[in-house]
């Protein structure tokens, strides 16, 4: 395999190039993407047009589509907004401080990334379910039952927007380490007043990554949240899964339409945060 | 080897980065591009190493359209500012990949390269350095090896980007002086690219000097220094101050008082004067322009000091031995012993 | 003035160290207590009790689902999907980082968002789509089926959706490396007399091997561990489409809690050495690079 671009693609008119193998590695790159990308999402795209205005709306408004999507998106909506609050908290205090077990924790953090979303499924059904030993025990202590309900989802989700959360926001914490502080405190600013004026400020676009990425993810997640969810229908039966019910009982244009849906929702999740990271940029000056 | 540059023009998008660029370098010239950056002197010398490929106007290598020559046909040797060491090769490695590169009748033999190599390596004053990988090397070392690779392969053309930016005040005049003795051993056609005036005329046999694009002067050192062609070279090469005048009749005035100043071809009317410091002598008497001192810093051996031309007609910087009596707020007189008054096609907006 | 700067140098003993020393020992105290107490439940405990599981029936349970025919058949369909999906987007990886960091072209930004795509697709779509292109009723389905070439529900699909899943796991670091690194490498390697091919194999892959090993890395981790996607392509037969993660399902869907821990087990190890192996190569790569999923 020759990495030089081939004479006749060369006297296209194209611009030369001094670089080689632009037309081999940009139309190799093209093809596998379109065969592996494009095409399946192209297929999606015909698939959910065969869908009228009425079929969409006959579609979406199924009570049992409605509370799958409400699930999915709601309980990603709280993971993420528990993932914000404690991943800085995690991610502070791994930068910052020296303790016992540190080095392990920050390992930790990756487990839900690397660990099989199955495995971390079946893993915290068993500990949660209202037989499981801590199910049980907050079903005693507190009467709430965690798995098979929405909680259970939420709690999945919490597992899998974690890394997210504390990954994303470490580098800018140890970025921020030392000099902005330091200058701060030289020019004799409290420890709230840093936390207020230094840490939170630089912290914001970081943490709506976070949010973000945490959603996003937890939006679509499948293998982690059925063991736990129970999925009763209407009630804690997730949206990706019912993508799945719907392609068993041959409903294309059913599964289509929670598919558009998901896929709009958490794709116009990345654009907003890639618009806003660019906006960012633009007033901090860099470009 | 010769190389000539017609109109070579490179534009991005709607930026023309080198305009109208003519050139004709003579074999054997150490030629130094200079300009501050933006200028388009990297785009230009990428130009000519083939680096950049679209383009208006001709590049010739000894005649021959380099278009024509592939970046391997060109015999270029490149040297970049952060010199672009393979990391994961030796010293020994890096200076040999050229040589090794070659192919059918051209290749060498691994004894012949090994030779060729250690020559190369007592060349550039590295020896017992040729196990180390380039993370193991100082700045000034780096740049001496990426010197090496590029010579290994016999290149018609050497050139150089920046090639001491990344290096610290003492290395750079170490090795500037080491680079001169170098070319002036192997006699290589030889152009690099510096923001750095004093490197340029220390080093440069020929120095052309950029702005926007566009050749402001190309010329020798001397003549940069002493004749500089238009109002962006005086301002670029050494100090200079700028003071308003009226021309009438070829003869320059400040105010009601005619200055000292050579040929001007100017026409009558408001005009700039250019000065460096060495233009400007105190004087007793007549002929010449009210100041008072406003700033003074050691350079060397003697002191420059910041003047205000009383009245607020602009300020002027001169020399003064470092041990004369003089304080701010000091006022004297001073005179103009030399100095350009730039044409209008001459002049540019000041930086 | 000269002075004070003296002065204040010498008086910063802890000047490397971070000033956030300047938090109470209570607010510090409280801060690590919630970090461990938020660690361990969400993640040190799920972890602990996969293989607290797996061993709760005794080694041997543990030992004979380990070998068991479903489960070796299992490990093998993973291992041969593996080998399929990383040495593709692997080339895949450099070929796109290639083309995206060496030219300018009109399109880039699309290119760069097709790449970024899988992480905003549910893994469930993922398969989803697969299955409208290569299903009975899907664009290629039929004329494929008239070939004799089966996607669905064998082994070719579930490539397919782990590749879906995982490619911008090698292609990302791969692009943001060689962005950093520019080319100024390859072009001194050419104006050397290099061809394309000797400075591609000689000079850029060299420059990104740890990168393209880290991404290999991860980009195995997840092979080994896709479940939506491939779920949704497999059809789930026994002994046939069931990969590591659906044999795990398959097994705690069926009561035999102890053999699916006992599978997941081996998964969970995978996983942390995965982690280990990560944690030594981030050390070779410059920030910035590391981190699959974070965006540029």
């Amino acid at each position: 395999m020759n990495l030089q671009a081939s004479p006749s693609l060369r006297s296209a008119g194209r611009p030369r190039r001094s670089m080689p193998g632009f037309g081999l590695s940009l139309g190799y790159s093209t093809v596998y993407l379109s065969f592996v990308v494009l095409l399946p999402m192209a297929a999606l795209a015909a698939s959910a047009a065969r869908l009228d205005f009425e079929g969409w709306i006959k579609v979406l408004s199924d009570d049992r589509v409605i509370s799958a999507l409400k699930l999915s998106f709601g309980s990603a909506l709280f993971a993420a907004c528990v993932n914000l609050v404690f991943g800085p908290v995690c991610a502070y205090a791994l930068v910052h401080f020296r303790f016992p077990g540190r080095r392990a924790l920050d390992a930790l953090v990756d487990i839900p990334f690397a660990l099989p979303t199955a495995v971390a499924g079946i893993a915290l059904a068993s500990l949660y379910a209202p037989s499981g030993p801590m199910g049980k025990a907050i079903l005693e202590l507190f009467g709430v039952q965690v798995g098979y309900t929405p909680l259970g989802v939420t709690l999945a989700l919490i597992f899998v927007g974690l890394p997210f959360a504390v990954r994303t926001l470490q580098p800018v914490l140890r970025d921020l380490d030392g000099e902005a502080e330091l200058a701060a405190a030289l020019l004799g600013a409290d420890r709230p007043r840093i936390w207020r004026r230094v840490i939170i400020p630089s912290l914001a676009p970081a943490m709506v990554t976070a949010f973000a990425l945490s959603f996003a993810r937890g939006a679509g997640e499948y293998g982690s949240v059925i063991f736990i969810a129970g999925n009763f229908p209407r009630l804690s039966e997730i949206a990706p899964l019912l993508i799945i019910i719907r392609l068993e009982e041959n409903n294309y244009a059913g599964a289509s339409a929670i598919a558009v849906v998901m896929l709009l929702v958490s794709l116009s999740c990345l654009v907003l945060i890639n618009l806003f990271q660019a906006l960012i940029r633009r007033r901090l000056g860099y470009a | 080897m010769k190389l000539q540059l017609e109109s070579v023009t490179r534009r991005f998008g709607h930026r023309t980065v080198v305009d109208q660029v003519s050139l004709d370098i003579m074999s054997g010239q150490l030629v130094g591009v200079l300009g501050p950056s933006g200028s388009g002197k990297t785009t230009l010398l990428r130009l000519i190493a083939g680096l950049e490929t679209s383009y208006e106007g001709r590049i010739l290598f000894d005649g021959l359209d380099a278009s024509q020559l592939s970046l391997q046909a060109r015999g270029v040797g490149l040297v970049f500012q952060q010199y672009a060491l393979f990391r994961h090769m030796r010293v020994f490695e890096n200076v040999a990949f050229g040589l090794r590169a070659r192919s059918g009748k051209s290749r060498l033999s691994s004894v012949e390269i090994r030779r060729r190599v250690n020559e190369l390596i007592h060349l550039v004053q590295l020896e017992g350095f040729e196990d180390r990988f380039p993370g193991q090397l100082s700045g000034g070392q780096k740049q001496r090896v990426a010197l090496a690779r590029a010579l290994a392969v016999e290149p018609r053309l050497l050139l150089l980007d920046e090639p001491f930016g990344a290096l610290d005040a003492m290395v750079r005049r170490d090795l500037r002086r080491w680079l001169r003795s170098v070319h002036e051993r192997t006699g290589r056609t030889t152009i690099f690219v510096t923001h750095d005036q004093e490197e340029a005329l220390e080093l440069a046999d020929r120095v052309i000097v950029m702005n926007a694009g566009r050749v402001e002067q190309d010329a020798d050192p001397d003549r940069i220094y002493d004749d500089p062609a238009s109002s962006f070279v005086f301002e670029f090469i050494g100090e200079a101050s700028r003071v308003p005048v009226q021309i009438r009749d070829g003869l320059v005035w400040f105010r009601d008082r005619k200055l000292i100043s050579p040929r001007v071809e100017a026409p009558d009317g408001p005009a700039v004067l250019h000065l460096r410091p060495e233009h400007v002598r105190r004087v007793e008497g007549e002929g010449s322009i009210d100041v008072s001192v406003v700033a003074g810093r050691r350079i060397g051996p003697r002191r420059r000091l910041g003047l205000e031309i009383r009245g607020g007609f602009g300020r002027l910087e001169m020399d003064a031995d470092a041990a004369a009596p003089i304080r701010i707020g000091d006022q004297f007189r001073v005179e103009i012993t030399g100095g350009r008054v730039y044409a209008p096609s001459q002049l540019r907006p000041p930086q | 003035m000269r002075d004070d700067l003296v002065l204040s140098a010498g008086d910063r003993p802890d000047v490397k160290q971070p000033a956030s020393g300047g938090d109470g020992p209570l607010l510090r105290f409280f801060l690590i207590l919630i970090t461990w107490f938020f660690l361990s439940i969400i993640v040190l405990l799920p972890l602990g009790v996969v293989f607290a599981e797996a061993f709760a029936r005794g080694s041997s349970v543990f030992l004979s689902s380990l070998v068991s025919r479903d489960t070796l058949y299992a490990l093998g369909l993973t291992l041969t999907v593996t080998a399929f999906v990383v040495p593709a987007n692997m080339i895949f990886g450099l070929s796109a980082a290639w083309a995206l960091t060496k030219f300018d072209f009109p399109g880039k930004p699309i290119l760069l968002t097709l790449i970024d795509l899988p992480f905003a697709v549910s893994p469930v779509v993922a398969g989803y789509v697969l299955v409208l292109v290569f299903g009975p009723s899907g664009w290629l389905g039929p004329v494929l089926s008239e070939l004799g070439v089966k996607v669905l529900f064998s082994t070719p699909g579930i490539v397919l959706a782990t590749i879906f899943v995982t490619f911008p796991m090698i292609a990302r670091p791969l692009i943001a490396l060689m962005e950093s690194q520019g080319c100024e490498d390859e072009e001194t390697a050419l104006s050397l007399g290099a061809g394309g091919l000797r400075t591609f194999l000689t000079v850029t892959l060299p420059n990104v091997r740890w990168a393209l090993l880290y991404g290999g890395l991860l980009c195995t981790a997840r092979s080994f561990g896709e479940f939506g996607a491939v779920s949704v392509v497999s059809g789930h037969i026994r002994g046939l489409t069931n990969t590591m993660p659906l044999h795990v399902e398959a097994l705690y869907n069926d009561n035999k809690v102890a053999a699916a821990f006992a599978v997941a087990s081996l998964l969970a190890s995978l996983a942390v050495i995965t982690l280990i192996f990560k944690f030594v190569l981030e050390r070779r790569l410059p920030d910035g690079v590391q981190g699959p999923e974070r965006l540029r």
